[in-house]
């Protein structure tokens, strides 16, 4: 797993995206345990006051709980981890349709290079 | 946090002295070895061995005030005083400690000088010669009224404070040069030469103000064993007062005055 | 939330020049503060002042409500922009000095990072490289249990594998509490592990900000703004 932070947003909104991405794909599975702030940040190459508001960040969407006892795990709650995933998929698709757009396909093309595309893939 | 200092001060200025030691007690027995053999033969060897050894003594004593300079700016005013300085010591540990470790490193070349000397030329001869010498210095002294050991321990307290003011004199010199951007040297000479200067004119005025020369040119006033010991109390008190002028002014620049570059 | 760092109208004058003119600062407990300027504005003045090795020409300097004094160098660790590492001890030596005069400083903590950067104890500091000699300094720096850490140019001139470390160094070795002032040029590589920064130039505070806020109202890097307000 590596973090890829570009320098023009906010690092920790890019460790909240990141992070969603590290749970929507399973890579940190549900009701798992996240490493500790402290390794995460310094596995980020990130200060971990960073890493702890990207955190919080995470809790208030209901996607990390805390213990404060035991640590902090990924929700139970697999509806939630899904309509993220969800509103994710939306927002990227309708950015490649706005990008497309800029360049002039309409829908029928678009829908063109996607099968043309999922094709060469399989 | 002093005795910390102290530690690392004797350790860093020991490993300089220590081999001169050694160095020293081996050459006056090689000396001693060959001023016993009675054969001309040896002439040439003997007199280079000798050589050797005189040139070793000085060396130790000029060698210690290079080392007493090069301690002081180098682990204080140089790269090293950004360690020195950041250390949770009150500044004036920093010149205590050093003053202390150079005194006693002043002492031993004096101790380690006579043993030399006495490992080279102590005989049944020399040891009478001593005696008799002692007991000249004895008689001369007891005409003041004042205990033989009274007077010593004043000579040794005097040697102590002169040092310890000569030590102050160099480190505050050493602080007023580097606050020069550019002639740290040539200013820190030319301080120490000043407080030699204004040290001189003050003593002399002091003397012929208290009259102390009374009558310089009656014989019977200035060889007078009393004048001796009177001078000692009296040299033991400007010191005193010259020293902590010193250590004080030195401890003020180094708190208030000292910007590392 | 507490002030680690005060400073009120601090000024320092040197003889041909003002390094630091009318700065009014204060720093919370338990950030990562990047002192950020050109070479000569005052970075290093300013951190000379805040550890004592320099003293003001006017205003006040205040470290967790205490002038400099021997009781904020406890509390500070300080890595100069120059080896201060003498040339007759051994890195045992060093180790047990830092010991010796810090209460504060972990020596199993240095003797761990000594080891992973396969620095031998018995080498002496004399015979080190220069980058060597660096390496010595930060773990020396960042073991001990500092309130304040002040880094003066910490990665300036090292290797981007080094750079690295160091910055893994700093980030995995202060506590939540304590506070870090990097001062550097070389914004790009610290960027990511500062919390707020403080632009400073000509010897006057420019900027303080978050990086969070730059990023958020300028939509750009701390280091392209840096470049813009310092543009020559």
């Amino acid at each position: 797993m590596s973090w890829i932070l570009d320098d023009n947003r906010p690092i920790y909104i890019q460790l909240v995206e990141q992070i969603q991405m590290m749970i929507i794909t399973g890579f940190y599975p549900l009701e798992s345990k996240l490493p500790s702030v402290r390794d995460m940040a310094s596995e980020a190459s990130v200060n971990p006051n960073t890493m702890q508001r990207a955190f919080a960040q995470l809790e208030a969407e209901g996607l990390l709980y805390s213990d404060r006892t035991k640590g902090r795990f990924v929700t139970k709650d697999k509806e939630k981890i899904m309509k993220i995933k969800n509103e994710l998929a939306i927002s990227d698709t309708k950015n490649y349709i706005k990008k497309m757009k800029e360049l002039g396909c309409d829908k029928n093309q678009i829908e063109n290079l996607i099968d043309a595309a999922m094709k060469e893939e399989q | 946090m002093l005795k910390n200092l102290l530690k690392y001060e004797i350790k860093a200025t020991a490993r300089i002295f220590v081999p001169f030691y050694l160095f020293l007690i081996v050459f006056s027995i090689i000396n001693r070895i060959f001023i016993s053999m009675n054969t001309s033969a040896i002439d040439i060897p003997r007199s280079i061995a000798l050589g050797i050894w005189g040139f070793t003594i000085i060396a130790i004593f000029v060698m210690t005030w290079i080392v007493v300079i090069q301690r002081f700016y180098k682990n204080l005013l140089s790269d090293e005083g950004y360690l020195s300085f950041t250390l949770p010591v009150k500044a004036h540990h920093h010149v205590i400690s050093k003053a202390l470790t150079s005194l006693m490193w002043i002492l031993l070349n004096f101790i380690f000088a006579i043993i030399a000397i006495a490992i080279i030329t102590l005989n049944s001869d020399t040891i009478s010669m001593l005696k008799e010498g002692l007991s000249v210095f004895q008689e001369m002294i007891s005409q003041t009224g004042t205990p033989v050991f009274v007077v010593s321990i004043q000579f040794i307290i005097l040697a102590i404070v002169g040092i310890l003011s000569n030590l102050f004199k160099i480190y505050t010199a050493i602080i007023i040069g580097n606050l020069s951007s550019k002639h740290k040297i040539l200013l820190g000479l030319g301080t120490y030469i000043g407080f030699e200067i204004v040290e001189q004119t003050i003593f002399s005025f002091l003397l012929v103000g208290i009259g102390y020369f009374g009558d310089i040119f009656d014989p019977n006033f200035i060889m007078h064993p009393s004048y001796l010991v009177s001078s000692l109390l009296l040299l033991i008190c400007i010191s005193l007062i010259s020293a902590s002028i010193y250590f004080f002014l030195s401890n003020w620049l180094l708190n208030d005055k000292l910007d590392l570059e | 939330m507490e002030n680690i760092l005060e400073c009120k109208a601090l000024r320092k004058a040197f003889p041909d020049c003002v390094a630091l003119d009318s700065i009014d600062l204060s720093i919370n407990k338990g950030k990562v503060v990047g002192l950020l300027g050109p070479n000569g504005s005052g970075k290093s003045t300013l951190i000379k002042l805040i550890n004592g090795l320099m003293t003001p020409t006017g205003g006040d300097v205040l470290i967790d409500n205490m002038e400099p004094g021997i009781e904020t160098k406890r509390i500070i660790s300080y890595l100069p922009e120059r080896t201060y590492l003498n040339d007759w001890m051994k890195v045992k030596d060093i180790l047990t000095y830092f010991k010796d005069f810090y209460n504060d400083f972990d020596l199993i903590r240095a003797k761990d990072m000594m080891n992973k950067l396969s620095i031998n104890e018995n080498d002496r500091l004399k015979t080190m490289s220069k980058g060597t000699k660096e390496k010595v300094q930060l773990i020396l720096v960042m073991s001990r249990d500092a309130s304040l850490y002040l880094l003066d140019e910490p990665i300036g001139g090292v290797d981007p594998a080094t750079r690295d470390y160091i910055l893994d160094t700093i980030i995995g070795n202060y506590n939540e509490n304590a506070t870090v002032i990097i001062a550097t040029h070389l914004i790009s590589d610290v960027e990511k592990i500062l919390d707020d920064v403080i632009f400073i130039n000509k010897g006057k505070i420019e900027l303080v900000s978050t990086v969070d806020d730059i990023r958020e109202k300028e939509n750009k890097s701390v280091d392209a703004l840096f470049r813009e307000v310092f543009k020559c």
